[in-house]
């Protein structure tokens, strides 16, 4: 926050307004469109679980174009993968600035309850989640098309990026880069972790792609309904119970890492790339979440 | 109220090892390079003090591929031809860093 805030200087050229969005945007007088974006991509961090179709209408409604809402949707998504990865390394700032220091409030909670079912205030309705028929999300985008189902991987969270091509190129490379099997977690590891994630998340889309690919590894149904819902597998211990706290945390309250965190990894026996790589998953998923929640992504079949 | 400045050099710079420009060899090096030529072409605000990749970038740097991946779709993401403009860019980069109580 620190550092953005700074280039938000440089690029507006306006210490208040830089100032005054790093501490409350809503009392910085800002114009229609910039105070619905910033309240939009707030509740994209904050609960994206809660994001519908109607949030993407008063997007348009205030002049935002659907190649324009892709790109909040994905610069938001992309920043909450860089947060997690700041808060989850715990790197020092390293650039110079004189806007007033951020401070962490003393009261902030974790993104919601730890229970799925985010307490009596939460009412899923995937019905609501849904785009109309034949669409591939909210946003304009390729028609659906039918899929024989013998996809092994997502098509519609792509296609729905077909204005950047660029960044939906990287972004399936990405994805596959970070299922890949690494020194200290393999596949099937990995896939539970970004799994259980998504279940937190509340992301139909990826639970849905999560499970079919650990279904054809012959995983256990009751762990992959486990979870789906959120929750970490019964009976951890030692490293891997470790290595689903730091993807829990990163999830739902990434500012509450802290080096110890990282020192217990180090002691249950991950080098320092170990514990990167396991950093950036739980980050990834945080990307590819509010990706398909924020656009209201459908499911392929 | 007295600025923020950078840590400085000799503090540790995070809690996990990193790689900096003077040390990366081979393909990080080349990366590390590749990365300056194309950020010559961005305001020099984003250019650190201590002229080392930011501490977010060096982060990555004992995997390369992931951080050519991340940096590579963060570029095509706010940096392309579609790309919002660079004032709202930041305004929605410090808006979600505030979401998540992100210091950095």
């Amino acid at each position: 926050m620190s550092a953005h805030a700074e280039f938000l200087r440089a690029a507006s050229q306006d210490t208040n307004l830089a100032t005054q969005i790093k501490t409350d945007f809503r009392k910085a007088g800002l114009s229609d469109p910039d105070l619905r974006m910033l309240e939009f991509v707030e509740k994209l961090a904050q609960s994206p679980w809660l994001v519908v179709e109607t949030d993407i209408k008063r997007l348009r409604q205030a002049g935002f174009n659907d190649v324009g809402i892709l790109h909040i949707v994905l610069g938001s998504a992309h920043f909450n993968y860089l947060n997690r990865m700041a808060d989850g390394i715990g790197i020092k700032f390293d650039y110079k600035t004189d806007i007033p220091e951020y401070k962490i409030p003393q009261e902030s909670s974790p993104l919601a309850s730890a229970d799925p079912v985010r307490g009596e205030t939460f009412h899923w309705d995937g019905s609501t989640k849904k785009p109309r028929e034949g669409a591939i999300a909210w946003i304009e985008g390729p028609a659906a098309t039918a899929d024989s189902g013998r996809s092994l991987e997502p098509q519609n969270l792509y296609r729905v990026m077909g204005e950047n091509p660029e960044a939906r190129d990287l972004a399936r490379e990405w994805r596959c880069y970070q299922l890949r099997a690494t020194t200290a977690l393999d596949a099937r590891q990995r896939m539970r972790i970004a799994l259980f994630i998504s279940g937190w998340n509340r992301c139909d889309y990826s639970i849905y792609w999560y499970q079919r690919a650990l279904t054809q590894l012959g995983e256990d149904q009751s762990l992959l309904a486990r979870l789906a819902q959120g929750k970490a597998p019964e009976n951890l211990g030692g490293l891997d119970q470790l290595v689903f706290q730091h993807a829990a945390r990163l999830t739902q309250e990434p500012w509450t890492t802290k080096e110890e965190t990282i020192e217990e990894l180090r002691q249950a026996g991950l080098d320092d790339k170990d514990i990167l790589q396991l950093t950036m998953l739980a980050s990834y998923l945080s990307f590819e979440n509010r990706v398909a929640l924020g656009l209201g992504v459908a499911l392929e079949f | 109220m007295e600025p923020s400045s950078p840590a400085l050099t000799t503090e540790k710079q995070a809690w996990i090892k990193m790689i900096g420009l003077a040390e990366a060899e081979g393909p990080l090096k080349e990366l590390y390079v590749q990365m300056k030529t194309k950020g010559g072409s961005r305001p020099a605000v984003y250019q650190t003090p201590t002229g080392e990749p930011a501490n977010i970038i060096r982060a990555h740097s004992l995997d390369r591929e992931g951080l050519q991946l991340a940096f590579g779709l963060s570029g095509a993401i706010h940096w392309g031809p579609k790309s919002l403009p660079w004032v709202r860019r930041e305004m929605l980069n410090t808006v979600t860093s505030g979401a998540n109580h992100c210091f950095y």
